[in-house]
């Protein structure tokens, strides 16, 4: 059986003001096409749907509408909630959904036979999928142990609990059918960024791998934006994100994966790169050096190296049209920090506040001028 | 015939099964038997003979057979079988059986007389012949070859007439840390011990796999056969009642999780403080590879550990040295390359008779050891939490994991835990309650060419630990590369399956010829067990263990190693609490 696995699309998503609907649209068109050409058993989509628990109308439209293309597609169509989505409203419109031929699991519920989804191809091939949304801390770490348990020991409660869901649920999984898992979480091993971090230094409640059976043929993960198989007992992939969802993750290939899978053999992956995506960019320089910067119709996150003052920002919009985040550059102001503490009784105002302007490296006569006329107003 | 001083000269011995040959020399030491038909002796039987004296009480010789053989009498080609088998040839079927004498009692060395009746050993014989009527206190080890009993003479082994245990055999065939925790559950569970089993601690270091994490896990795949071979030894099957796990911090993870993906409930992380790390003196540890002793940098390393043993002052999770704070492993070792390398600084550190080639070797060294203790020395972690691995402070077992750490760290770990568990024995004066030290891989750690502090610290409780109360029980692959002194210094020797390059060695010398071969094609669970007492090994099979060998075995976790509520709680269950009225469940809505 052929699988596309997708997951973190987190539709309605607006990066420091500049709304990514439109890319959205382009994005998910392009999954769907990807489908139409592909032409999987089960389209995954594993969490973060949405970008927040309440969505906008029309991030809503997108997502309804992209999950009922990919049904059309011949697929069915598996979806879990990730921690931005609004897990329960998700389950409350499970009827309409499975109407709509989705399916839709919103949050971890008591009943272990809800978590089971069994299908079968139009080739015959019969595969169980275990569906397991985002399964908050607060569950297997409760309130009043939160001070008894040390961070460490709460890390592996958590563990410990998604692990024996796990187990409970993958009981069932013998070499008869394909056994497929999806789960929304962050595996030990996992990389962040780029790929330079490892994802448990930052991520609290990292699961080992080695909760997943040796008998699964594939688990299909969310959470985690970047493409990457984390090694364990079976085959453990995160698809990435279909786009750049913040800056930090330029160097991830948008991408969906395909899995080609029998009962018998081990499943094969494949991506398809996801090209409408607008990039994102993070360029650093000088007011100078960022004149030359061709933005390439990416959104740029600008690193200015120059003291800050006023009107620096409004330059360097003037400069790049399409820069969201414009910052100073972290060594300016690393550079600042050993000023001594001068002594402060007996000194004109005039004089303090150069010193507090040098201090925070403001370099601005003109602010030291439009101080002292204000204070000769105020002062007679 | 007159009483004998010894008690009852003359238990019932069991059915005859042979005479004392005369075709072959019969000695005190060893004499061939000829099995009477319908009769039969197999490899490891005991069998009892006597011989009387005109002017004594008569002598009981007691032996083991060592070897038996079969063959036709009268036949001379190899094609007479068949004649014989068609009986159209006449020829007699003979087995014959060599004994090697265990026990003559009372102690006049003479030989059995050819002719003399052989009675198979059972029951109260058979304890007298192995010498377990003279044991005060029987550790069973096992079944013997008959199916009864084996034991060990705890006296060789809790240090008052010898101590230390020396298993030896193959990786993977010869189960040797199988048998090295069963001995430990008989000691615990067989009651020689008596009222100090609830002070006697153990400690073992795990350096292979997750298998041994699951100790206090019951195995679910005991049979009732099984349950039966522990009730006939007299120990329960249960699992290890009271094993504490510790684990190394995952790397790179601030909040310390223990790097351990199999166990997920009841593991601590161990780690020192940087506070500890500075006090008790840990540094020479980090340079423990096998050549270490001869280099000259070791004067450096000695004078940087007094000087900040003396100027190290804890601040706030880390520590404070001359009004820097240093907040982990890794600013630490900046810190101490900066002060060495730098001029003015450096006699206050090392003294002014050192080279700038020897401190640079020093800094080197301590650079590279950057990566691999970064995770183990903290300066970020609670000091509060239960992090050093202390038994006389933890569970009667301690379990130590080291298999995810690199070589350096391991070598760093295990130093340093045997170095405060031997101090703490010193100070405490008395050498019981005992403490047994169950170690892996020895040839790693005490290699007969080269020194480090580790295996000084081995040979010192090779050599000392019987009166200090500590007991080495060593596994290795093979003893010939171990040093001599530890092997040597060990009372009880156990061999499982041998590798045949192997076998040849003089350390192997206490298997007579016959077992020797026979190490050679032994099945797991058998080993061959030489004790002071005994002249001969006995051959032993151990019972399946009843805890947890692998993950896959493991039973529910006890309950008192779960932290948190929720984890004795089936998992849906946790989940599924919703407080009444919180909100509509599907089943509530008709339509």
């Amino acid at each position: 059986m052929r699988i596309l696995h997708t997951s973190d699309w987190h539709v309605g998503k607006v990066l420091k003001g500049q709304s990514r609907m439109d890319e959205h649209v382009a994005v998910l068109g392009q999954v769907v096409d990807i489908a139409r050409s592909e032409r999987p058993d089960l389209v995954l989509v594993a969490g973060d749907l949405f970008d927040t628990a309440a969505p906008t109308p029309d991030a809503t439209r997108v997502v309804t509408r992209a999950l009922s293309a990919l049904h059309g597609t011949g697929a069915d169509v598996v979806a879990i909630a990730g921690n931005h989505d609004n897990g329960a409203a998700l389950d409350a419109l499970r009827g309409w959904a499975e109407a709509a031929g989705i399916t839709l699991r919103g949050s971890v519920r008591d009943r272990a036979a809800d978590h089971l989804i069994s299908g079968r191809t139009t080739a015959g091939e019969e595969w169980r999928l275990v569906a397991l949304p985002f399964l908050s801390q607060r569950y297997a770490v409760r309130a009043t142990e939160m001070f008894a348990l040390s961070a460490a020991e709460a890390t592996q409660t958590y563990a410990d609990h998604v692990g024996r869901l796990v187990a409970a649920l993958t009981e069932s999984f013998d070499g008869n059918a394909i056994n497929l898992i999806t789960a929304h979480l962050t595996v030990v091993g996992g990389v962040l960024g780029g790929g330079e971090r490892d994802a448990h230094t930052i991520q609290s409640y990292a699961v080992p791998a080695t909760v997943f059976p040796t008998g699964a043929h594939y688990v299909a993960l969310g959470h985690l934006h970047r493409r990457q198989h984390v090694l364990g007992p079976c085959p453990v992939h995160y698809s990435g994100s279909p786009l750049a969802i913040d800056f930090g993750e330029e160097e991830n290939t948008p991408s969906v994966t395909i899995v080609e899978a029998t009962a018998t053999t081990a499943a094969k992956t494949r991506d398809v790169p996801i090209t409408s995506a607008t990039p994102l960019r993070t360029v650093r320089g000088t007011l100078d050096e960022l004149s030359t910067v061709d933005a390439g119709g990416a959104w740029l996150r600008v690193y200015v190296n120059e003291k800050p003052r006023a009107g620096l920002r409004e330059a360097v919009q003037e400069l790049l049209p399409r820069a969201l985040e414009v910052r100073v550059d972290p060594g300016m102001l690393a550079a600042q920090a050993e000023a001594p503490r001068a002594q402060r009784s007996g000194r004109a105002p005039r004089d303090l506040f150069g010193d507090y302007l040098d201090s925070k490296g403001h370099a601005d006569p003109d602010v030291v001028a439009l101080f002292d006329r204000l204070y000769g107003e105020v002062s007679g | 015939m007159s009483p004998s001083p010894l008690g009852d000269p003359s238990p019932v011995p069991g059915p005859p099964v042979g005479r004392v040959l005369g075709t072959a020399d019969a000695t005190p030491l060893s004499f061939w038997v000829a099995v009477e038909p319908g009769a039969y002796l197999q490899l490891d039987d005991v069998v009892v003979t006597r011989r009387e004296l005109p002017d004594r009480e008569p002598v009981t010789i007691s032996g083991v057979v060592t070897a038996v053989r079969a063959r036709h009498e009268g036949a001379l080609f190899e094609s007479d079988v068949f004649a014989i088998a068609d009986g159209t040839l006449p020829a007699q079927v003979q087995e014959a059986a060599e004994i090697t004498t265990t026990r003559v009692e009372p102690e006049f060395y003479v030989p059995p007389t050819p002719g003399a009746v052989v009675h198979r050993a059972a029951g109260e014989v058979r304890s007298r012949a192995l010498y377990f009527d003279r044991m005060e206190q029987p550790v069973p080890l096992g079944a013997g070859r008959d199916g009864a009993p084996v034991y060990l003479n705890f006296e060789f082994l809790n240090g008052q007439r010898g101590a230390h245990v020396s298993i030896s055999g193959i990786s993977g065939v010869a189960t040797k840390t199988s048998f090295a925790t069963f001995l430990l559950y008989s000691v615990f569970r067989s009651g020689v011990l008596g009222a100090e089993a609830v002070n006697t601690k153990a400690l073992i270091f795990n350096v292979k796999g997750e298998d041994l994490l699951f100790l206090d896990h019951p195995n679910t795949r005991l049979t009732e056969s099984t349950v039966d071979a522990y009730a006939a030894l007299g120990l329960p099957a249960a699992p290890f009642p009271d094993v504490a796990v510790y684990a190394p911090p995952r790397q790179g993870d601030p909040t310390g999780t223990p790097d351990v993906s199999s166990r997920l409930s009841g593991v601590d992380s161990f780690y020192w403080t940087l506070e500890e790390f500075c006090a008790d003196r840990l540094l020479p540890y980090v340079f423990a590879d096998a050549d270490d002793e001869r280099q000259q940098y070791t004067m450096v390393v000695h004078g940087v550990t007094a000087h900040l043993a003396r100027h190290a002052v804890p601040a706030d999770g880390g520590v404070s040295i001359e009004g820097t704070r240093l907040g982990s492993y890794a600013d630490l070792v900046d810190f101490l390359v900066a002060q060495v390398n730098d001029e003015e600084s450096r006699p206050y550190w090392v003294g002014s008779a050192v080279g700038l080639g020897t401190v640079n070797a020093f800094a080197r060294r301590l650079i590279a050891s950057k990566k691999d203790l970064g995770r183990l020395i903290r300066g970020d972690l609670p000091a509060g939490r239960p992090h050093s691995v202390n038994t006389a402070e933890s569970a009667q077992m301690t379990v130590v994991d080291l298999h995810n750490l690199p070589d350096r760290a391991q070598r760093f770990v295990v130093g340093v835990t045997l170095k405060s568990e031997f101090e703490r024995k010193e100070k405490a004066g008395t050498a019981k309650p005992l403490l047994f030290v169950v170690l892996d891989e020895l040839n790693k750690y005490a290699p007969r060419e080269g020194s480090s502090p580790i295996k000084e610290i081995l040979l010192d409780i090779a050599e000392r630990g019987r009166s200090l109360g500590v007991v080495l029980i060593g596994a290795q692959q093979t003893a010939s590369e171990v040093e001599r002194r530890i092997v040597a210094n060990s009372a009880i020797r156990v061999v499982g399956r041998l590798d045949p390059a192997e076998a040849g060695r003089p350390e192997y010398g206490f298997l007579p010829p016959a077992q020797r071969a026979r190490a050679l094609i032994a099945k797991p669970g058998t080993m061959f067990v030489n004790q002071p007492e005994l002249p001969v090994p006995l051959v032993v099979e151990f019972p399946f263990p009843a805890w947890a060998t692998r993950p896959a075995e493991a039973g529910p976790a006890p309950h008192a190693t779960l932290r948190s509520l929720t984890q004795s709680v089936d998992a849906f269950a946790v989940v599924g609490a919703r407080p009444a009225g919180a909100s509509l469940s599907d089943d509530d809505i008709p339509f």
